[in-house]
């Protein structure tokens, strides 16, 4: 019996379909499992959890104690917003200032574009240091404010990096005619240079914004004020460092498993990301393609 | 300001010009003058002790029995009619061991208790793992703030102190200290972990007892098979208890982790450091670590031990312990009232200790557990007075049974306690708020008391009475060794991984004596003769 014929190419045997289809299942299950685990822990009745050593992959019945627990205090609703607004405005002026220089110097004529690149590459090479970066932030008294978390990391320069290649390779032609329009420097980049930059900008508004995100370090050690904290930083508590809810000695009314609590941050911090990322995933895509193909 | 030429900052001295910059010191400028005198600290005359006779326990405490109660007192007793602040602002640097609490502009507990301090109390915290990080950047970056919570292992500690904060021996020392009625109130023998540099520079946030560790057993989880009243008198029968409590295919073990320092117990070894005249040795060079080692393999081999112990964290042991997965857990007397607070279990959980016996027969020998938490200093830089501070540090220690304690451990009735005849059992909303790390600046010796189980405290207070006498004390506690201070964090994690490695049955025994080996030569044979060399100068004395 001849084999039916896909596109030119004849089909595979329905055996090797079989094997193809549980080694696809086997992966997707080792990819699901453990986001079904999170989820199922965190709505898990006490008990269950306890009996099952910590994680529930099939609840007995529904339970909102970890996450009613989790909202009571107000701590992690304040720092989920605080995330949301450091990677907001974070990620608008990271895009502002790293988009203005590095258009800067994309342009041939820029006198100091030379010593401002081997700064920017300087930058790369060597880290300030967990003190130095302290001190620095310190004396510029941003200590305790939300601007510790946005200022020091606000240009990452290899974003600038792949930022200029994209602005250097932009047609010479086009941005002349602009001039030749009468557009000046800040006309031709807003105008010209963005709209046809929205795919790189869309990438690199990605990384910082990732970056922001995720950014816990800089929130212990220049924020005081719990206040400030953002969600990294709570959910780190929670889950790395193995925090009890309480400090518990005393004896109190019973609060729910510190599994279903680790759980149900995890959820809460995963949530933002889940909504955004479709949107974006494209994107991830043609920025690493534009960082590899451009230096 | 010196100008800082291109070779100075290529040449690698990129932290001593950030001194030359800032004019701010880092760490190295504590490293000075690191060795501490034992000699000095020797003649410095301690706090007397005077214990408070305000509250009287139900289960009388000594120098190493804990007192214990068995209900909150009906009527507790107000022992501070003065409020201890200055009206300003006062800054703490501590770590926390729950949750995040709160900020003070949400926290009932942390409003209420500016208003009885008398002063604002402003709390930079972070989380035991972090705290060390941002404890050294904070140091680094000359930024302290008045009060700060050092932990005893902080690398360079009598110089930083010494450097940094104030020497409190003037107001202290002798019976200076009954100024401060509760700070007198906390026994001498914490006192010689704040001696540094000739000085007391700072007050104990004291431990000892409480945090001795031994078996926890459940009660309810052994009965079911029959047993009441685990009393093994050897080695064998300790395995025998174990394999009984073990059903893997039921998903049930006896042990949460490998009980390594229960078995070095059985075998009399010493706690951390041992003194024979002026010779220091460390409890791993003990020969009878091959054996203590081989019997841990054994009892691993024969599947009594969780096989998850090796790679989960302590909450999932927690959890295991709870949940009936093991039934048993190496841990202290205050993990013991956190069970009961954490059980899903209902009425039926019960926990109780296991005494330790002889490897052979006879009586093991209990580890006493570490003397403090932390040191609470006072920075020089803070603008109150060293008056003000103290009576603050005082306040923190009313001990159990005071209305400050209650206070300060529970809250506020209704709404972070409610009373059960006359004992408080926090509320959810108690428990998150309370915990800003108050403990962290002093704290009173604990108190054997579980609200609304008075059985809890008998049982404490039961097997402390019966260990006692045997408890074997750290000889390294109150003497300085400056390499100790810097690497054995490090290298006993070194350690500790061969160990693991061991009882797995990854490596064989034989393993364990190399490892000694470079322990001694990276640093051990070091903190030896620095121990020796302290005790000596002290001896002199």
């Amino acid at each position: 019996m001849s084999r039916r014929i896909v596109n030119g190419v004849p089909a595979p045997s329905w055996p090797m379909r079989v094997v193809k289809g549980l080694v696809l299942a086997v992966f997707c299950a080792a990819v699901v499992i453990p986001f079904v685990g999170v989820i199922a822990t965190s709505v898990a009745p006490d008990r269950q959890i306890d009996e099952a050593g910590g994680l529930v992959l099939i609840p007995h019945s529904i339970s909102l104690d970890a996450y009613r627990s989790l909202f009571a205090g107000g701590v992690v609703t304040r720092a989920l917003g605080i995330s949301v607004l450091v990677t907001v405005v974070g990620t608008l002026l990271s895009l502002t200032v790293s988009g203005l220089l590095a258009y800067a110097l994309s342009r041939p004529g820029f006198v100091a574009r030379r010593p401002l690149l081997l700064i920017v590459l300087f930058s790369m090479l060597f880290s300030p240091g967990m003190i130095p970066l302290y001190l620095v932030v310190k004396q510029a008294g941003l200590l305790n404010s939300i601007w510790a978390l946005i200022v020091p990391t606000m240009v990452n320069a290899f974003n600038v990096i792949v930022l200029r290649a994209f602005f250097a390779n932009l047609p010479g032609e086009i941005i002349e005619s602009a001039r030749i329009d009468g557009a000046g420097e800040l006309r031709t980049f807003t105008s010209i240079v963005l709209p046809l930059s929205k795919a790189v900008l869309s990438v690199i508004g990605l990384f910082y914004a990732v970056g922001y995100w995720n950014a816990f370090f800089s929130a212990l050690l220049y924020l005081d004020d719990s206040r400030l904290w953002p969600l990294q930083l709570v959910l780190r508590t929670y889950v790395i460092n193995d925090t009890q809810l309480g400090s518990g000695e005393l004896g109190t009314e019973r609060l729910p498993p510190q599994a279903a609590i680790q759980m149900a941050i995890l959820v809460v911090s995963i949530v933002p990301i889940l909504l955004v990322y479709p949107f974006l995933q494209r994107h991830f895509t043609k920025g690493v393609l534009t960082g590899a193909v451009k230096g | 300001m010196q100008p800082i030429s291109r070779r100075t900052l290529l040449g690698g001295g990129l932290a001593a010009t950030a001194v030359a910059v800032t004019g701010t010191p880092l760490l190295t400028a504590c490293s000075s003058g690191g060795a501490d005198t034992a000699a000095a600290n020797l003649a410095v005359k301690l706090p007397d002790h005077r214990p408070y006779q305000g509250v009287q326990p139900d289960l009388p405490g000594t120098d190493r029995v804990l007192a214990g109660f068995l209900k909150y007192p009906a009527h507790p007793v107000r022992a501070i009619h003065e409020k201890p602040g200055d009206g300003k602002p006062i800054s703490f640097l501590t770590n926390i061991p729950g949750a995040i609490p709160p900020a003070e502009n949400r926290n009932r507990f942390w409003q209420a208790m500016n208003d009885r301090l008398g002063s604002d109390l402003s709390i930079s915290m972070a989380s035991n793992d972090e705290y060390p990080k941002k404890f050294a950047t904070r140091i680094a970056g000359g930024d302290l703030p008045d009060v700060l919570n050092i932990p005893p292992t902080t690398p360079e500690l009598p110089a930083l102190l010494k450097a940094k904060c104030r020497n409190l021996t003037e107001q202290l020392s002798g019976d200076a200290v009954h100024d401060y009625p509760f700070l007198a109130n906390i026994p001498t023998e914490y006192w010689k972990g704040c001696v540094f540099n000739g000085g007391i520079y700072g007050v104990p946030v004291p431990r000892g007892m409480s945090r001795t560790s031994l078996p926890l057993y459940r009660v309810d989880l052994l009965a079911a098979k029959g047993i009441k009243n685990p009393a093994p008198k050897n080695f064998a029968e300790f395995l025998d208890l174990c394999t009984a409590m073990t059903e893997p295919k039921r998903h049930r073990w006896a042990w949460t982790k490998a009980p390594t320092a229960y078995v070095r117990q059985m075998f009399g070894m010493a706690n951390q450091w041992k003194r024979s005249g002026d010779r220091f040795t460390t409890m791993y060079e003990d020969e009878a670590n091959a054996d203590a080692l081989e019997a841990t393999r054994k009892l691993v081999a024969a599947g009594v031990v969780n096989p998850d112990a090796f790679g989960d964290k302590a909450s999932a042991r927690k959890q295991w312990f709870n949940g009936g997965i093991a039934a048993f857990d190496l841990d202290s007397f205050v993990a013991w009232n956190q069970y009961y607070a954490e059980n899903t279990a209902g009425d039926a959980f019960s926990v109780d200790m296991l005494d330790v016996p002889g490897f052979d027969g006879g009586l093991g020998k209990p580890w006493m557990g570490a003397a403090l938490n932390n040191v609470t200093a006072f920075s020089t830089g803070s603008k109150h007075s060293t008056e003000t501070l103290l009576k603050l540090a005082n306040w923190m220690a009313a001990p159990f049974g005071t209305e400050e304690y209650l206070f300060r451990k529970y809250g506020v009735a209704g709404r972070h306690y409610t009373l059960h005849g006359s004992d408080p059992i926090p509320t959810k909303v108690g428990v998150v708020e309370t915990g800003i790390g108050l403990q962290y600046i002093c704290d009173s010796d604990l108190a054997l008391y579980y609200a609304g189980r008075p059985e809890v405290p008998q049982r404490q207070h039961r097997i402390q009475q019966r260990i006692a006498d045997r408890l074997v004390y750290d000889a390294s506690y109150g003497l300085y060794s400056e390499t100790m201070s810097r690497k054995w964090t490090q290298l006993t994690a070194v350690l500790l991984d061969v160990e693991n490695q061991i009882v797995q049955g990854k490596q064989p025994v034989s393993a364990w004596r190399p490892a000694v080996k470079t322990f001694l030569s990276s640093g051990g044979t070091a903190m030896k003769s620095e121990l020796a060399k302290a005790y000596a100068e002290a001896a002199k004395r």
